[in-house]
């Protein structure tokens, strides 16, 4: 198998890169879709088995590329952590390479190349963006230009596919309840309902939830906390369903809830929060990062 | 009649409670699918989340009823009386609301998709945020005219909802969804446009004068014979909308893109359109009396028979530009 002996290499150099560590820590993260700082769990794997095992998880170089990007954006030290997946992509980009291929320097192309069609509308101008020396995660993603980012988020298409699927007014209750405080159907509660809008209310569950785990995980417990559940569980439901597409594949790259078989080019699946709020605090370790609920 | 009394008879198969009094009633959450209340006096009543769908409640009277959350999709409220009534939140997809009294109704975030609403009476009425996709209130003459005379429409979805003759002027459509809504005759005089979104929309033989359309986007909508003098419409996206014959005087148009508009025997006299984009624009016959074209660039602009003698072309870039008497500028 022509990729053995570039393995080896692979491993060699970015086991003996300064950074090491580190590069370990995100291969670790992108194969197992959690943030590990325990040096004695990472100790337990070989950094070879993992280049190995996130190669396998990665087709193609843009699932690559994707999939590092996806959890440096997860991360509190993002501008460090780019210019790590940018080393541990170019060095892996060498495991992509057809052995008909002399050297790789140049536009070597990915191993289980774009001939599935599938991934046609990914010109092979994309795929030299990541050549340069730029970082790749947050370039190459999130440039995607804005009309792409707003047909992602249709506050109106969202809008109006909860309404067709469940009660507005219940939605906005459980969506509450998952954002503020439970609704109690007192006075003082109908009238804040009454100051936020469902849009306003959408909008601000998807900003706090990263992940749609997360973002079901909120309503269930939202649901839990109002009792009564039919209602509510079928509203909250209808939420989910509707909000599903928006995470499309950040689902998959950070929770493995959607694994692998996606074959939707990785532009194509942008991610997809354009009011996503980076950047936190910067303690001393560095952490997978959910957004705090926003202040408003 | 109390709330017992009702629900234990509609339990027992009653379902025709034809003029009856309850007002004041309290049916939280009760489910009535498919009564009949025509006629019946409802005012006051609390039907908060009630399944009232299907429902026939024509001529009812819903006066200040709490129908928050309520379910009345395909319900039937032809001339029903909602004035002050609270729909917050309330689906009423597929109603049928014609000439129905809504106004002053409390109508945010309402599901009205496909809702009948010709001759309805929305004057006033919160729609904030509302969903009326598809809904229908078209003028029909000598029969249904609908008002939505001073209602609050702020980001409300229009998509394709057929608005021809309704009165709207006045009307807080701040962004709003109206693509592909027909608005034709319509009165948006003095309308609250401001960021709304009117892609392929048809506004034709419209009045928009004195409108704000500050940041609305107009991508190929239609807009032949519309009125929209002293409108606002200040970095508008007008590419490839059809204008002829539309009347524009003393608009302001500064930056507006009007690239591969179609702007035929256009009244454009004494508008700002200092920083225009006119690429490509068909501006044959138009009447350009004293028109602010500073910077604006019209390169490929077809000028001919143009009226343009008093415009103010300084800094313009009329690059291939065909200008009124025939001749191309290089």
């Amino acid at each position: 198998m022509e990729t053995i002996s570039s393995l080896d290499a692979v491993t060699k150099h970015l086991e003996q890169h300064e950074s090491s560590k580190r590069i370990k820590k995100l291969i670790y993260s992108a194969c197992k879709n959690i943030w590990e700082n325990d040096e004695e769990t990472l100790d337990r794997f070989k950094l070879q088995e993992l280049i190995q095992e996130l190669f396998r998880l990665n087709p193609t170089t843009n699932k690559l590329n994707y999939s590092l990007s996806e959890v440096v954006k997860t991360l509190n030290k993002q501008a460090e952590y780019a210019i790590i997946a940018n080393v541990i992509f170019h060095q892996m980009q060498k495991l992509y390479i057809t052995p008909e291929e002399p050297t790789g320097i140049f536009l070597n192309k990915p191993h289980q190349e774009e001939s599935t069609g599938l991934l046609l509308n990914q010109p092979r101008k994309e795929e030299q963006i990541f050549y340069n020396s730029e970082p790749i995660s947050l370039n190459s993603i999130e440039k995607s230009p804005n009309s792409q980012i707003k047909h992602q988020y249709n506050q109106f298409d969202l809008r109006q596919n909860i309404m067709k699927y469940t009660n507005p007014l219940r939605a906005k209750i459980v969506l509450f309840s998952a954002l503020d405080k439970k609704f109690t159907f007192n006075e003082e509660d109908w009238l804040k309902l009454k100051t936020q809008k469902l849009d306003d209310l959408l909008l601000r569950l998807f900003n706090i939830c990263p992940t749609l785990r997360e973002l079901e995980s909120k309503l269930n417990s939202a649901v839990i906390s109002l009792g009564k559940p039919d209602e509510n569980i079928q509203a909250a439901s209808a939420i989910i369903q509707s909000m599903r597409a928006l995470y499309g594949d950040i689902s998959a790259s950070a929770n493995g809830y959607n694994p692998f078989n996606n074959t939707q080019s990785p532009e194509m699946k942008t991610p997809v929060n354009p009011y996503q709020k980076t950047g936190l605090n910067d303690d001393g370790n560095t952490c997978q990062f959910i957004a705090p609920p926003t202040k408003e | 009649m109390d709330a017992n009394e009702l629900l234990k008879r509609y339990e027992n198969g009653e379902t025709k409670f034809i003029e009856a009094n309850l007002n004041g009633i309290n049916l939280f959450g009760a489910d009535l699918i498919g009564i009949a209340l025509n006629k019946a006096d409802l005012g006051h009543a609390i039907l908060i989340f009630s399944y009232l769908s299907r429902g026939i409640l024509n001529h009812a009277n819903l006066v200040c009823t709490k129908l928050s959350g309520a379910n009345l999709n395909q319900a039937s409220l032809i001339s029903a009386n909602l004035h002050d009534a609270n729909l917050h939140g309330a689906t009423l997809q597929g109603a049928d609301l014609r000439n129905a009294n809504l106004t002053l109704a409390y109508m945010l975030d309402t599901n009205l998709m496909n809702a009948d609403l010709r001759g309805a009476d929305l004057s006033g009425a919160n729609l904030n945020g509302a969903c009326l996709r598809g809904a229908n209130l078209r003028e029909e003459k000598r029969m249904y005219s609908a008002s939505l005379r001073g209602a609050n429409l702020h980001k409300a979805d229009l998509r394709g909802a057929d608005l021809t003759g309704v009165d709207l002027s006045k009307v807080d459509l701040s962004g709003a969804n109206l693509s592909e809504a027909t608005l034709r005759y319509a009165d948006l005089s003095d309308a609250n446009l401001s960021e709304a979104i009117l892609h392929n929309a048809s506004l034709a033989d419209t009045n928009i004068g004195g409108a704000n359309l500050k940041g609305a986007n107009l991508m190929n909508a239609r807009l032949e014979r519309s009125n929209l003098i002293d409108a606002e419409l200040t970095g508008v996206n007008l590419y490839g909308a059809i204008m002829a014959d539309a009347k524009l005087t003393r608009c302001q148009m500064s930056g507006v893109n009007l690239s591969f508009a179609r702007l035929n025997r256009v009244d454009l006299s004494r508008a700002n359109l200092r920083q225009a984009n006119l690429t490509e624009t068909d501006l044959v016959d138009a009447y350009l009396a004293r028109t602010d074209l500073t910077g604006a660039n019209l390169s490929k602009a077809n000028l001919i028979r143009a009226e343009m003698s008093s415009a103010n072309l300084t800094g313009a870039n009329l690059r291939g530009a065909v200008m009124p008497d025939g001749t191309i500028n290089y």
